[in-house]
């Protein structure tokens, strides 16, 4: 279990001192507290998750190799009352592919939740000294924290914990899903997602549900403004980096021109050991940022999970729809049937030469209120679960905005004080470097 | 000020133009400056001699536009008749100052000028911020000059500084002579540095290799200084669009709403900070730094006019070595093997050619040896010289580059104490 150290950096900024500066440790995001935020009774109460391990494996004929990573899935049942049993312990490795087929089928299976997001496949945002390589060992392990943190995330919301799939995906040895992961488990992930798209985009309702517009807004200034901000990051981290790397020249310079002069060497090179120093410190800053840039953007694709749930709630509503305009033809029917005495129905019988005998009428009228019948039903049970279906996802989202504001105040709040914890190292350096510089002639 | 003979606007640096009434209305402040960058006396400066420049003014006349500085003089010197005088030079007097002193004093080093203004580096050369670092510069020079033992007394230097427009181009014309003169020496040097002395002691030969370094090293620091100015720029560009993207998100996030004006605020005051760094390194980094490199261009200079009054001596040397050698070969060698002369020589018996070319080797070698005399006179006195001038000019450039160090350590200890300080105010509003 990554140990969190975040609220300890944050509860203690004041006290970052000197000493604590030269020795930067990389904090990870040890989330549990964070994700943790609710009262309910949740999976990740009883289970500690956690991904040890990412392991690179090779796939395939040599000429055709295709490289893949593996994760390691760690898990250790801290009590015994929970529904669904858990085994004490279990170890289980899986790929990504897998985690997306898990995701998958929650969504289908909870169109009401919002389903936590998954880290990115291929990364994006990137610093241009990071390496944008898949199997990368670097952007692999950033993967693993990510993959940890929607596993947390997942087991602990208050519905999708308790799905048996996501037990069984967590702990089981054998096959977890219904779904053949390997063959076509992927293709079937992605049509899937292809379609809800496409309904999406052209979906015309009759009537827009406001709140779940609000949502669907909300969602895009979301990503926007996040897009926007994690952009900036990368151009400022960029030109920082740069700033700092190229104080190594000094460096360089300081420690060739103290082999020159007589009197000026010792400060000269003391100077230089600090250039050197400060060049050498943005790596550490670097590795620490890109961390807080992960968490923001972990609510950039969080967008996308809302995103989605618009979209079901919409689909749920055009059930709605359809079953009321089945119902409005129904009536329609009835409502011909009955004014057949109508100067039109009588031209139309007469034309024709067909009469219909009062018991014809009788038992066509019998039938299309039988329709009209089940088409209430329809349109009521469709109604409840939309009603269920808003009032849930209205549950979701506040949950939803909860996290976002606890997590999103941290992560920022994490992004100044590392540079500010930069900012008092570079004070500290170019100190140095003045006294440094107080012993020259 | 006593020196109000020379207002500014009686400045006339070319009597001739005179006649051309537009000159003086055509006075104009540079446009653009309401300031007209005046800069003032340190009043802890306890020199006896210190020069101001300041005010550059744009002059545009018909044949010609330039700018003009004004050269203040503040000396408790005996040999000044005032103790204030103020001026007004353009760049080709000061251009003219320098080359006279590199001519009189060839193994001094003189201090350099700003480089004349290139067409590939500058758009405008009446640009502000193209005057201001030229002015810097120009400033520099005299003040060097003012604390230099020998040629602060320089009476060219010293005209430079007191003389009334009128007095100072008389003053100018009556040296005109020495124009050829500094070309032929210009040529000697191109010969010096091809021709490599055989003598040249190791003393010089450190010296110069340290110059050479040096100016390297220089080099280096005023490109690495370049590239970092650049990536900060940008940085600091970017900086400034941070507030403006927290505030749309805020729009749209009640509850972290002041959490992010916070962040956008601390953003500010960084980009404020880093604002101020970029904004000095010019003037406080990048000229003086610059300003060095021109310095021991300016060594080198004197290092090789060192080395040309050498090899002058050496040639000397080298042919009463020789003319000795043919005397002796004369007095100790059988006719037969001298060679025979055709031409005038032919019918004259070979004692007489001997007897005569004795005697032009006679005449030739009485003459060399007072040359060998003169030209060694002139390398020990250019060899005294320049090793007092680099003992000096060496405390002087420790000095001052530690102060170009040390200004560029206290730039970014500024930046990063308002960094901090501005994070600081965030760090108060985060807590509550």
């Amino acid at each position: 279990m990554q140990s969190s150290s975040t609220n300890v950096v944050s509860n203690n900024w004041e006290e970052v001192d000197s000493k604590e500066i030269t020795s930067l440790v990389t904090e990870t995001n040890g989330k549990k507290e964070n994700i943790l935020l609710g009262k309910e009774d949740v999976l990740l109460h009883h289970l500690d998750i956690s991904i040890v391990e990412a392991e690179k494996r090779i796939n395939g004929p040599l000429t055709l190799k295709e490289y893949y990573s593996v994760y390691l899935i760690e898990t250790k049942a801290t009590s015994k009352n929970w529904r669904g049993g858990l085994s004490p312990t279990g170890s289980v490795w899986r790929r990504y592919s897998e985690f997306e087929l898990l995701r998958f089928q929650l969504e289908n299976k909870y169109p009401e939740a919002i389903i936590p997001p998954l880290p990115e496949k291929k990364a994006s945002f990137t610093r241009q000294s990071q390496s944008s390589d898949n199997i990368d060992p670097v952007f692999v392990d950033r993967r693993r924290v990510g993959l940890e943190n929607f596993l947390l995330r997942v087991a602990a919301h208050p519905i999708l914990c308790h799905d048996q799939v996501l037990l069984k995906f967590l702990q089981s040895d054998r096959e977890w899903s219904d779904l053949d992961v390997n063959a076509d488990g992927g293709k079937y992930v992605q049509q899937a997602e292809f379609k809800l798209k496409s309904i999406s985009t052209a979906l015309r309702l009759k009537k827009n549900d406001d709140h779940i517009e609000e949502i669907r807004h909300y969602s895009s200034e979301l990503q926007s403004s996040l897009g926007n901000l994690l952009r900036l990051r990368v151009r400022l981290a960029d030109r920082l980096f740069a700033t700092h790397k190229l104080h190594a020249n000094y460096g360089r310079v300081f420690s060739e021109w103290s082999a020159l002069e007589k009197t000026m060497g010792d400060g000269l090179q003391k100077a230089g050991h600090y250039m050197d120093c400060y060049a050498a410190a943005i790596d550490a800053h670097m590795e620490e940022e890109d961390i807080v840039a992960d968490q923001l953007k972990e609510y950039l694709f969080f967008g996308n999970a809302l995103q989605g749930l618009c979209s079901r709630h919409q689909m749920a509503q055009l059930e709605v729809e359809k079953a009321e305009s089945h119902l409005s033809l129904q009536q329609y029917n009835k409502s011909r049937s009955l004014g057949q005495d109508g100067y039109l129905t009588k031209l139309w019988g007469k034309w024709t030469g067909t009469t219909e005998t009062p018991d014809d009428r009788q038992a066509k009228i019998e039938t299309i209120e039988r329709n009209i019948d089940e088409a209430q039903v329809l349109v009521q049970t469709a109604s409840t679960q939309l009603s269920q279906f808003s009032k849930r996802a209205v549950n979701e989202v506040e949950r939803f905005h909860q996290h976002k504001n606890a997590n999103l105040q941290e992560s920022l709040a994490n992004y100044v004080i590392l540079q500010m914890k930069l900012s008092k190292l570079g004070l500290q350096t170019w100190k140095h470097v003045k006294e440094a510089l107080e012993d020259l002639p | 000020m006593s020196g109000s003979d020379n207002l500014e606007g009686d400045y006339l640096d070319h009597p001739d133009k005179m006649k051309n009434s537009n000159t003086v209305e055509a006075l104009t402040e540079i446009e653009n400056t309401g300031d007209t960058m005046k800069g003032s006396f340190n009043l802890n400066d306890l020199r006896d001699l210190q020069v101001l420049l300041d005010q550059p003014q744009k002059h545009v006349t018909p044949f010609e536009t330039y700018i003009s500085y004004q050269v203040s003089t503040k000396t408790s010197r005996i040999e000044f008749e005032k103790q204030n005088y103020v001026v007004r030079r353009r760049y080709s007097d000061f251009e003219w100052l320098r080359n006279q002193l590199a001519l009189c004093y060839p193994t001094l080093i003189v201090p350099p000028l700003p480089e004349k203004h290139s067409l590939f580096e500058q758009i405008d050369r009446y640009d502000r911020d193209f005057i201001t670092s030229r002015m810097q510069l120009l400033h520099r020079f005299l003040n060097r000059l003012a604390d230099h033992p020998v040629l602060s007394c320089d009476k060219k230097y010293q005209a430079f500084l007191i003389d009334t427009p009128v007095e100072f181009s008389t003053f100018k014309k009556s040296f005109t002579g020495f124009g050829l003169f500094g070309r032929m020496s210009e040529s000697l040097q191109n010969m010096a540095s091809s021709y490599v002395a055989k003598g040249r002691t190791v003393e010089f030969e450190k010296m110069s290799e340290y110059v050479d370094k040096l100016s390297e090293k220089i080099h280096t620091m005023e490109k690495i200084g370049q590239r970092i100015q650049k990536e900060r720029t940008a940085y600091l560009q970017d900086l400034q669009t941070m507030q403006p993207i927290l505030n749309q998100w805020q729009a749209y996030e009640p509850n972290l709403s002041e959490g992010l004006q916070a962040i956008g605020e601390a953003a500010n005051t960084c980009a404020e900070a880093q604002r101020k760094l970029v904004e000095n390194q010019k003037p406080s980094l990048t000229v003086p730094l610059h300003e060095y490199r021109l310095y021991t261009e300016a060594a080198k200079d004197s290092l090789r006019n060192r080395d040309s009054a050498q090899i002058d001596y050496e040639v000397h040397m080298e042919q009463l070595c020789r003319v000795k050698a043919e005397q002796t070969q004369l007095e100790t060698a059988p006719l037969s093997d001298h060679p025979v002369m055709f031409g005038m020589n032919m019918w004259k018996s070979p004692e007489q050619v001997q007897q005569q070319r004795m005697q032009q080797l006679e005449a030739g070698a009485s003459t060399l040896a007072q040359q060998v005399e003169a030209s060694r006179d002139k390398m020990e006195c250019a060899n005294e010289n320049l090793r007092a001038d680099f003992e000096r000019w060496n405390q002087v450039k420790s000095r001052d580059l530690k102060s170009i160090l040390q200004e560029m350590a206290d730039l970014h200890i500024q930046m990063y104490e308002q960094v901090c300080s501005g994070i600081n105010l965030w760090t108060d509003s985060f807590r509550n």
